[in-house]
């Protein structure tokens, strides 16, 4: 059982304590000089995949994570916290702010598939945008079963224990491995990234070889955007432009 | 009148936010390139800085009114600042540590401050008594008695300051005789950080008798092991702040120490007493920073809670006007410490 490969993928977002600002043009919200971390969920489920490595139920952890440059801090802070391997899948700036749910469930459909991994965590949701679908999506799309909201996630011989929490209550599931895991709330309490672990890790990414793979997809050869995503005018956080990158292309 | 208060009550809610440096009234900062010294933190600064900020929060903040109302030694957040990495942060890393200048430690510092300065003195004061060892220390003396300090954690102290003399080090009396291989210590020494937690002190002694030599020569440094025979540790002083950092008296009655210990040679201490302060007192200043900040968070927060005269805190002139200068200190002490 120690054979299996986890992916967890993180998103970088504002810092849950920043007081958001809405741009004085309306079409959103101020991310300029803004203080951003790793989404809360996320680091639960990094927290989780890293116990489970420690507990040798899983032999490597592979942190993810979808946009411009700046994710790299937070893929160098899954690091720290124990993961083995980041990948950065580089989205130009640019087009970052139309990368949604469903554009994200595609690159990691398609990362979890080429790395050939058991187990796919995710937070359940992002503290920016409330979606609550990435992890779905991605198991609609890979065909694998998912175990959303877990509160609680164990091994019992080759099947996943799961135990979500749901409006009624928990609810158990036991999910054939490959499967995709949401983290909730109550599934861990995050570790710290420690100072020497932090010292380690702080060369990753840029142009530095070690553990890190750009996405070899033709995301920045700036095929017409393939997908559009039209979105109600939210009144204050104003209508996002109807775009999307060509991760259609990436997706084959 | 009215639409002061009312901007300086939305100001003050910001500033009582978490992150309250992190907060833009302007819709971007501009990042035009431009000559000179960049003094934005490094990617792992920051992170230090968030490790540091949110065990300080997360872990110091709840426990710091117990220990000061004890009086307790903080064990248990020591030990966990230590597994963090927070602590012996200028340690080589030939000795097991991180090898950090004193920006990162001030970093730090301010960040452990801000959650209570007892738990940051105690964690303080071992880079204290580690500087002269990493200033002046061979490789045999780093490697034991610093690797001590990576493997375990374990406290040092630095005794220097005497109840005859701390500001004046040049006029302190513990005398150290050299007999065969060894030193024999004899003196007294007072308000000793850590001095009842150490594993090990650093002690600035006079091994020149004559009176008329000059301080950089009569005074030598030495690394002492606290379960020496001779070593008296006095009872815990009650200060009025910091009260659960450990400052003691220690009496030294007969301590022998090796010639192996003596750091450099002898008539050498003076200097690496100076050199330990260069690099130690920044971080004092940053944890009066800390401090500082937390007090004006405490402060925002309150005025913005309490109601007197049918009015909030911060509506009254009064204490808006106080709070005003807190902030206008805030930033001159930070200005003046950057």
């Amino acid at each position: 059982m120690a054979e299996l490969r986890a992916l967890v993928a993180v998103k970088r977002v504002i810092d849950f304590a920043v007081k958001i600002r809405v741009k004085p043009d309306k079409t959103g919200v101020v991310t300029d000089g803004v203080k951003h971390s790793m989404n809360p969920f996320c680091e639960i489920a990094v927290e989780e995949a890293v116990r489970l490595k420690e507990k040798k139920l899983v032999k490597e952890v592979i942190a993810v994570s979808c946009g411009p440059a700046q994710c790299q801090e937070t893929i160098r802070t899954a690091l720290a916290m124990g993961a083995d391997r980041g990948i950065h899948v580089e989205v130009p700036a640019a087009e970052a702010d139309c990368l949604g749910p469903l554009q994200v469930a595609r690159v990691l459909a398609k990362l979890a598939a080429k790395e050939k991994v058991d187990l796919l965590l995710l937070g359940k949701q992002a503290i920016d945008d409330d979606c609550n679908q990435t992890g779905q999506m991605t198991a609609g799309l890979l065909d694998w079963p998912q175990g959303t909201f877990a509160s609680q996630v164990t091994l019992e011989g080759d099947k996943l224990k799961v135990e979500r929490e749901i409006d009624g209550g928990l609810e158990t599931l036991r999910l054939k491995l490959p499967a995709v895991v949401t983290a909730d709330l109550r599934l861990n309490e995050p570790r710290y990234a420690t100072l020497p672990n932090i010292m380690t890790w702080q060369s990753w990414g840029g142009g530095c070889r070690r553990g890190r793979r750009r996405s070899s997809s033709p995301v920045n050869s700036g095929c017409p955007c393939a997908e559009s995503q039209e979105e109600e005018d939210r009144g204050d956080q104003g209508r996002r432009p109807g775009c999307g990158p060509d991760l259609q292309a990436l997706c084959g | 009148m009215a639409a002061v208060f009312s901007r300086s009550c939305r100001v003050l809610k910001s500033v009582s936010r978490f992150d309250w440096r992190s907060q833009h009234t302007k819709a971007a900062l501009q990042h035009e390139p431009k000559l000179g010294f960049n003094f934005e933190l490094t990617e792992q600064q920051k992170e230090f800085q968030a490790t540091a900020r949110k065990f300080a929060r997360e872990e110091i903040i709840p426990v710091a009114a117990e220990y000061d109302k004890s009086g307790e030694y903080p064990v248990p957040l020591i030990k966990r600042a230590w597994e963090l990495g927070l602590m012996n942060t200028h340690i080589p890393e030939s000795c097991g540590g991180l090898g950090l200048g004193i920006f990162d430690a001030c970093l730090i510092t301010e960040e452990l401050a801000y959650g209570c300065t007892g738990v940051q003195t105690a964690i303080e004061a071992n880079s204290l008594g580690q500087m002269p060892l990493l200033i002046a220390g061979n490789d045999q003396q780093q490697k034991k008695y610093l690797g001590r300090l990576t493997e375990e954690p374990l406290m040092c102290a630095y005794c220097v300051t005497e109840p005859v003399a701390g500001s004046d080090v040049a006029g302190i009396k513990t005398k150290a005789e050299r007999k065969g291989d060894e030193y024999i210590i004899n003196g007294q020494k007072m308000w000793i950080t850590n001095g009842g937690k150490a594993n090990w002190y650093f002690l600035l002694a006079r091994s020149d008798p004559d009176p008329k030599t000059p301080a950089n020569r009569a005074f030598t440094g030495f690394i002492v092991e606290a379960d020496t025979p001779g070593v008296q540790i006095g009872r815990k002083e009650l200060n009025m702040g910091q009260r659960c950092s450990d400052t003691r008296g220690i009496v030294f009655e007969d301590v022998r120490v090796p010639k192996e210990n003596v750091l450099i040679g002898e008539g050498a201490g003076f200097k690496i007493a100076m050199g330990a302060f260069d690099k130690t007192r920044p971080p004092v200043a940053a944890g009066a920073v800390g401090l500082a900040q937390r007090a004006l968070d405490e402060a925002t927060k309150y005025a913005l809670e309490r109601k007197t005269f049918g009015k909030l805190l911060v509506e009254i002139y009064e204490g808006t006007a106080q709070i005003q200068r807190l902030i206008i200190a805030r930033e001159h002490i930070g200005r003046y410490k950057n």
